[in-house]
């Protein structure tokens, strides 16, 4: 074969089916991998080469079935439906085959050119479970390779196969059989669909289904022509008919049968299937204690308090040798500079400006890196479903759901993905709620102003302190959630059915891989989007040309002046905090670099002109202030692009009225008490 | 028949019928809910809300709202409680957690093995011979005893 044509191949599977894993070992592509449902929620495409042919692969969102009814079922079924790619790889998980399986069935009756990736094999093996693959590919008709995705095996052999299904397409497979009423419904619908859509001849079967089903969007999509309107009578006189007929109603019988059919499969295909309880029987005992009655909530309270004791108390050390680190860099570049006697000016902007910004948020690298192997750890050891089924009723009563605190959690590390992560919520309502509550979820971009704040005024008490910043937060979420519920959304909550995977020790590798992306998109940060900032700062600050650096008479002291007053109530009216929390609206971590770069120098000389400026309890109001107040860019981008401008800019407004407000209420009523 | 709901922790039932909210119902069809599944109550919440479930072989949770949304028929099993007196048992399964197993095993008491019923038909402790022995045991574990009668096909 000569002709190069490109290959486009979908991942489809359930989530916690190993998917995100396969993807990553077919494509090499980094990117998070999770163990709770639906980390990936984006479309994502990669590529591989396979004997000088190169094929695309398009990460389909996990979804159980195909249905129309969640965001990402319908993301994934329009793709296969308009875009028919080559084939779609089903990534089965096949220590759970059959609930795997009712994928597969749907995708192989939408007429897609099935490989199915029996994955984990590994797990179900240690569960007592083994698989006929032979069988398998028989009774679906589809090639079926095993692979192990987190540690590579397989990988070639389903690059193989995928490569060559290509070239000779199997004929279509399984047709699954209905029962005789059912079949004479299909069939008599296929007619008029056929005629109403010539072009779609080979997906006529699937759609005279999914109109049997009742399908919302297949309903919707008919159309208003004549011959729609045939398929639509037809519809009418096939379902009166078979309503009387069937004992169920005719979508539930539709999926009992197809789950009838699966269920044969499973069993046929299944050696050694040990009794469900003995099988789970290592998470049974983890779940009796970790979701118990009495010591379910305290455990994940503690697991929350043992994450920023970690942050901390781990974290505080390294920080320390950073912060020299670039005390040391300043200092040598200082005396480098004197020694070739280059421009006074050149000097102040690499050690003052760059160095200055990008060493006080660099400092804080190790925290965030170990916030993040702990969030990676939670997720990936299948942790976070439960913390979602505890939480799930005080949730509830808090107007949010269940699956809303597993995007709040990740707020703490990032509002971005966080608020991509609401796309596992299934109703509209309560996605936009999560997404306008999250950035009250203190983001690890705000630790860094914590940690100085509070390691300067509550030295004593710092880790105190920064919980009560973080437990503040997530109140004000949850009384924001319930207003803006009342507000715009007066009608009944979505539903919880959520899958609880069996526990499994996350491989160290995909910790470390998780924990290497985070940290290295900040310090990407902080080396581009940081430092292009400190430079803008320290150019402000030293213009116009021969003022004092950074003094009032500088253009930034000047646009600080102006908004400064509005901070007085609030006891930080200096023009240079002003200028910090404006610069801080581009990341969170500018914050204490524009700080920084203002007075030229790190978190150590900073902490003395902190101590001069604020009170304690301005210090306080301060840290609110910073974390309530606009979300950072690209967390706004992040709302505008899940919801629209409109609930960008409404998150925009809120948190700027709220983080003043409660900024000026501290410390108006705390100067009254004290 | 009863919604699933009402099901208590270790308790069982058949799948029937399901009703109400059709984005729900469809969801619960399409995680295996189908009529004829064996459902089997793991656990409730801390807060009693919502309720894990084992359905095809996986652990699902799902609020009291969903969860009566599922008709199911309860599977009414012989506990070592429910027994009469006199009769001689086999043991099938243990709905007990892993203290409570730990616990039987010790005793000698696994799926297969024998007892007959001595006295015990009220609240207190049920009295059984075991390989020759007389043990007491408690009402919880004689409730969360599974058992069949002697002779009976498995």
């Amino acid at each position: 074969m000569t002709g190069k044509r490109a290959i486009t191949v979908a991942l489809a599977g359930n989530p916690n089916s190993g998917k995100t894993s396969l993807y990553n070992a077919l494509t090499g592509a980094r990117q998070s991998v999770g163990n709770w449902p639906g980390v990936t929620v984006e479309k994502k495409e990669g590529r591989f080469i396979y004997q000088g042919h190169e094929v695309t692969v398009v990460d389909l969102p996990g979804t159980y079935a195909l249905d129309a009814y969640t965001l990402d079922e319908r993301v994934a079924r329009e793709y296969l439906v308009a875009e028919k790619p080559d084939a779609v790889v089903a990534v089965v998980d096949a220590s759970n085959l059959e609930r795997n399986l009712y994928l597969v069935a749907q995708l192989l009756e939408l007429g897609a050119t099935v490989v199915v990736a029996l994955n984990m094999v590994d797990i179900a093996q240690s569960r007592g479970i083994e698989i006929d693959t032979a069988q398998l590919e028989k009774v679906l008709g589809v090639k079926v390779v095993t692979t192990v995705a987190s540690m590579g095996v397989g990988i070639e052999t389903l690059k193989r196969v995928v490569h060559d299904i290509q070239r000779a397409p199997p004929p279509p497979g399984l047709t699954i059989s209905y029962g005789r009423d059912i079949e004479a419904g299909i069939e008599q619908l296929v007619g008029p669909i056929v005629a109403a859509w010539p072009g779609r001849s080979s997906q006529a079967r699937w759609l005279a289904l999914k109109l049997l089903e009742g399908d919302p969007e297949a309903v919707a999509r008919l159309g208003d022509d004549e011959q729609a309107a045939r398929v639509r009578e037809t519809l009418a006189v096939v379902r009166a008919r078979l309503e009387r007929r069937l004992d169920l109603d005719i979508e539930t019988a539709v999926v009992e049968r197809r789950y009838g059919f699966l269920n044969g499969v499973a069993h046929e295909c299944t050696r050694h299937r040990a009794d469900l309880l003995r099988r789970i029987s290592l998470t049974d005992r983890i779940d009796s204690v970790v979701t118990n009655r009495w010591v379910g909530i305290p455990i994940f309270l503690l697991l929350m308090w043992g994450t920023f004791q970690l942050v901390f108390r781990v974290g505080a050390p390294l920080s320390g040798l950073i912060e020299r680190l670039f005390g040391w860099l300043g200092s040598v570049i200082s005396s480098g500079l004197a020694l070739v006697q280059a421009p006074a000016w050149l000097a102040s902007l690499l050690v003052e400006g760059i160095i200055g910004g990008v060493g006080s948020v660099l400092v804080f690298v190790p925290n965030i890196v170990i916030l993040f192997a702990v969030i990676a750890l939670l997720e990936e050891s299948g942790y976070m479903a439960r913390a979602a089924f505890v939480m799930d009723r005080f949730m509830h009563l808090l107007g949010l759901h269940g699956k809303s605190f597993i995007p709040m959690i990740i707020g703490f590390g990032c509002n971005v993905p966080a608020i991509m992560a609401t796309r596992t919520l299934e109703s509209r309502k309560d996605r936009i709620l999560t997404v306008l509550v999250n950035p009250l979820m203190s983001c690890s971009a705000r630790l860094p102003i914590y940690i100085l704040f509070a390691g300067v005024f509550f030295s004593r008490h710092r880790g105190l302190v920064v919980f009560s910043l973080y437990l503040l937060g997530m109140v004000l979420a949850v009384l924001v959630a319930r207003l803006f519920k009342w507000v715009f959304f007066k009608s009944e909550s979505a539903p919880l059915i959520m899958e609880m995977p069996p526990y499994h020790l996350p491989t160290l590798r995909s910790i470390l891989v998780h924990m290497w992306e985070r940290a290295w998109l900040f310090v990407r940060k902080a080396g581009t989007i940081i430092a292009l900032t400190s430079v803008v700062i320290w150019l402000l600050a030293s213009l116009p040309w021969g003022v004092e650096y950074a003094s009032e008479a500088s253009v930034i002291g000047r646009l600080g002046s102006l908004l400064a007053p509005l901070l007085r109530p609030a006891g930080f009216g200096y023009w240079w905090v002003a200028v910090s929390l404006a610069a801080g609206v581009v990341a969170k971590e500018i914050v204490i670099g524009t700080m920084g770069a203002i007075h030229g120098a790190g978190p150590g000389g900073l902490a003395d002109v902190l101590r001069q400026s604020f009170t304690p309890l301005s210090a306080y109001a301060f840290m609110v202030m910073s974390l309530v107040y606009i979300p950072c860019v690209a967390t706004i981008a992040a709302i505008r692009r899940e919801t629209n401008w409109k609930w960008a800019l409404l998150s925009v407004g809120y948190t700027l009225a709220l983080g003043w407000l409660l900024a000026v209420v501290i410390f108006q009523v705390g100067s009254l008490v004290t | 028949m009863k919604p699933l709901s009402e099901l208590g922790v270790g308790e069982r039932g058949v799948v029937r019928e399901l009703s109400g909210n059709p984005a729900s119902k469809r969801r619960l069809l399409s995680m295996g809910f189908v009529p004829g599944a064996v459902v089997d109550v793991l656990r409730k919440a801390p807060m009693g809300d919502p309720v894990a479930f084992a359905v095809k072989d996986y652990c699902i949770s799902l609020r009291k709202e969903e969860a009566a949304q599922v008709a199911v028929e309860p599977v009414e099993e012989l506990s070592l409680a429910s027994a009469p007196v006199g009769a001689r048992l086999v043991v099938t399964g243990m709905r007990a957690g892993w203290g409570m197993r730990h616990r039987l095993r010790r005793l000698g008491v696994g799926p297969g093995s024998e007892l007959v019923k001595l006295s015990g038909s009220g609240h207190g402790q049920v009295l059984v011979v075991l390989g020759g022995r007389e043990e007491h045991l408690g009402q919880g574990i004689a409730r969360r005893l599974l058992v069949r009668l002697a002779g009976e096909a498995g």
